[in-house]
């Protein structure tokens, strides 16, 4: 194939990709409550209906409330699992590590009517935004541990031998060796997690109680055609958000990257 | 003690002292195993103050395992390591009056040079300025003044195994533990490293433990070398001993090409021993006094370079008489093949080329004359 047609195939696979989302921010602004073409007229006001939205700020807040904690729990968790699988001598270390990807391949409706099962059954645990975090941190404890792992592997045992056989404890090395230089898996894995839990729908949907979170309200919002503007407007706001996260997790990643003058300060 | 122990005494050791020098490190009966795989069986060592001592043996030897043992990375399943009169063997790094310089130098990527050479400092709570001149006359030690600020990617290999070095040594330790320091280095860069590694050594009079594959690097740099092969010592001695005198066919063959000759004593005369190889018929050996008797089946070994070519014998000495195969040019030298009629192996021959009659291509498949000196064989035990 020449490089003119590889070009080609290149630009349209880009368009395949990302046309369907940029609809969101230009409908948005379309001064129709029907979304088609043709355009009509440049608006803001259902940027304004949603800002004046009283339950999507609801949603919006709760689903922000979880975001936090299950991101830093599932980090946590990943971080000492990562550790044990990574650094220690430890039996079954495969089993260990596909029984932690399970929730990656178990459907999630599956997931969510056995967590349901467990919580509103067996323990008879009240539904609420706990539930709905407690379903999302065994949903990102298997991204957390993937990308803690990798990084672990990825730099020299040798570097916590040397803190070691330099005087300092164990605890000391982990401090000064082994968590700065896991900081950027960190600090990825806790974007990550954030952004699966704040676009979760299918657990949500089973443990939440009375508060519904942002993907739940907007799914109840899709049933009335005249609150879809509004909706298309919140979409372009999360798009705008969520652009800025991935940006900013890349410098971060690439500030932690040995080898950049980031990394240096120069 | 196992068969895998050398010679008795010390050769090289501490040059400060007359009669037996004081002991740094005392192994006994070490025995570490990887599941069923021993990588280290039942080894004794004793390693004397002040000495430059080399772990030498191929991959898998169990050389790096040792170290690690030394340095408390691993723990042994059976055996003691005492370092300077302390019991150590089951005391963390942290606790080891050992330092170790890492085959990848195990520079913190996160951390200034500076702050690399000074983490040994760390525990000792010194006042900001007190740490910071230590880490300038340490820097300064290794030739890296003025190169604390940046950071270990910005510097060149030889460099950060230079920092690597100076970040051991600040924190005075009792035995420096090298594995494969020099590794990464190329060649004209591992030899000046030589030349400044022995200088440091004996500046600081810290025990050096070195493990290398490499043999020149052995034989220039240590006071004593222990030949390791599956988790044992074959022979420890001076490099000149090693090369001059080995005890065993492995270890002959391990350093250096050596030529190998089977035979059976049929006596001794006076210094001389006479040796009936088979396939070339008698040849003389010098030997101490007793040292073989008639009867016993030998391997003698001899060098290379021992080996002389002569358009004709001197009566009485040995000589063979076989056909050049192949000669290699190598400058100042040439290795030389000649094949000897009712020998298994070729002979191995290093010449230095003074000869106009072997830097001539035109020489192979000449007959040629091969002789050597009584005394430049080695008898092998085994």
């Amino acid at each position: 194939m020449s490089g003119r047609s590889l070009s080609l195939y290149a630009v349209l696979y880009l368009v395949f990709i990302y046309a369907p989302i940029l609809l969101l921010p230009v409908f948005s602004f379309n001064d129709n409550i029907f979304v088609t073409f043709p355009l009509k007229g440049f608006t803001t006001d259902w940027y304004a209906e949603m800002a004046a939205n009283a339950p999507l700020g609801k949603a919006l807040r709760s689903s922000l409330i979880i975001v936090g904690p299950v991101a830093l729990i599932s980090t946590s968790l990943g971080l000492m699992a990562a550790l044990a699988l990574g650094r220690s001598p430890i039996r079954f270390k495969a089993v260990i590590i596909g029984l932690l990807m399970l929730p990656l391949v178990v459907p999630t409706l599956v997931l969510g009517v056995s967590l349901l099962t467990l919580l509103r059954g067996v323990l008879g645990v009240q539904l609420s935004l706990a539930t709905v975090a407690a379903g999302h941190v065994l949903l990102c404890l298997p991204y957390s541990v993937v990308i803690l792992l990798a990084r672990l592997d990825g730099f020299d045992r040798s570097l916590e031998e040397a803190s070691l056989d330099l005087g300092q404890s164990a605890f000391a090395t982990f401090r000064r060796i082994t968590l700065p230089l896991m900081m950027p898996a960190i600090v990825a894995s806790l974007l990550l997690c954030s952004v699966v839990s704040f676009d979760e729908f299918l657990l949500a949907f089973f443990l939440s109680g009375a508060d519904a979170t942002l993907p739940l309200y907007i799914w109840g919002s899709l049933r009335f055609p005249a609150k879809l503007p509004s909706t298309l407007a919140l979409g372009t706001c999360l798009l705008v958000f969520s652009v800025c996260i991935v940006v900013l997790a890349e410098w971060v990643r690439r500030r932690g990257a040995p080898g950049s003058t980031a990394a240096t300060g120069l | 003690m196992g068969p895998a122990q050398g010679r008795p005494g010390f050769y090289g050791g501490n040059r400060a002292m007359n009669g037996t020098p004081d002991i740094m490190i005392e192994i006994t009966g070490l025995t570490k195993a990887f599941g069923t795989y021993t990588a280290i069986d039942a080894l004794s060592l004793k390693i004397a103050k002040g000495e430059f001592f080399a772990l030498l043996g191929a991959s898998g030897s169990g050389k790096t395992t040792l170290l690690r043992l030394l340095g408390g990375f691993e723990f042994p399943n059976a055996g003691r390591i005492v370092i300077d009169g302390k019991d150590v063997t089951d005391l963390r790094p942290n606790q080891r009056p050992t330092n170790t310089v890492f085959q990848s130098y195990a520079l913190f990527p996160h951390l200034t040079l500076a702050e690399n050479v000074g983490y040994g400092l760390l525990n000792l709570r010194l006042p900001k300025a007190e740490l910071a001149a230590r880490v300038d006359e340490a820097l300064s030690r290794v030739r890296l003044s003025g190169f604390g600020a940046r950071f270990p990617h910005m510097v060149s290999g030889g460099q950060r195994q230079r920092v690597a070095l100076a970040r051991a040594l600040i924190c005075k330790p009792k035995v420096l533990l090298l594995d494969e320091p020099l590794g990464a280095l190329d060649k004209r860069l591992r030899e000046e490293m030589h030349l400044e590694l022995r200088e440091i050594q004996r500046a600081a009079g810290i025990t050096f433990v070195l493990v290398t594959h490499d043999q020149e690097e052995a034989m220039s740099l240590a006071d004593r070398i222990a030949i390791m092969a599956r988790g044992r010592l074959l022979q420890i001695d001076t490099p000149r001993a090693l090369y001059e005198a080995p005890n065993s066919r492995e270890v002959a063959e391990f350093i250096s090409n050596v030529n190998l000759l089977d035979g059976t004593c049929l006596g001794v005369d006076g210094t001389e021993a006479r040796i009936a190889v088979a396939g070339i018929g008698e040849v003389r050996v010098s030997t101490d006094a007793g040292a073989i008797a008639p009867g016993a089946k030998v391997t003698l070994g001899i060098r290379p370079e021992k080996l002389r070519f002569v358009t004709a014998p001197d009566p009485g000495v040995n000589a063979l008489t076989g056909s050049l195969r192949v000669v290699t040019y190598a400058g100042d030298r040439s290795h030389v093949v000649v094949e000897v009629p009712g020998l298994t192996r070729p002979l191995l021959i290093t010449t230095p080329n003074r000869a106009r009659l072997l830097s001539n291509a035109d020489a192979v498949g000449a007959t040629v004359i091969v002789t050597w000196d009584s005394a430049a064989a080695a008898i092998l035990n085994s």
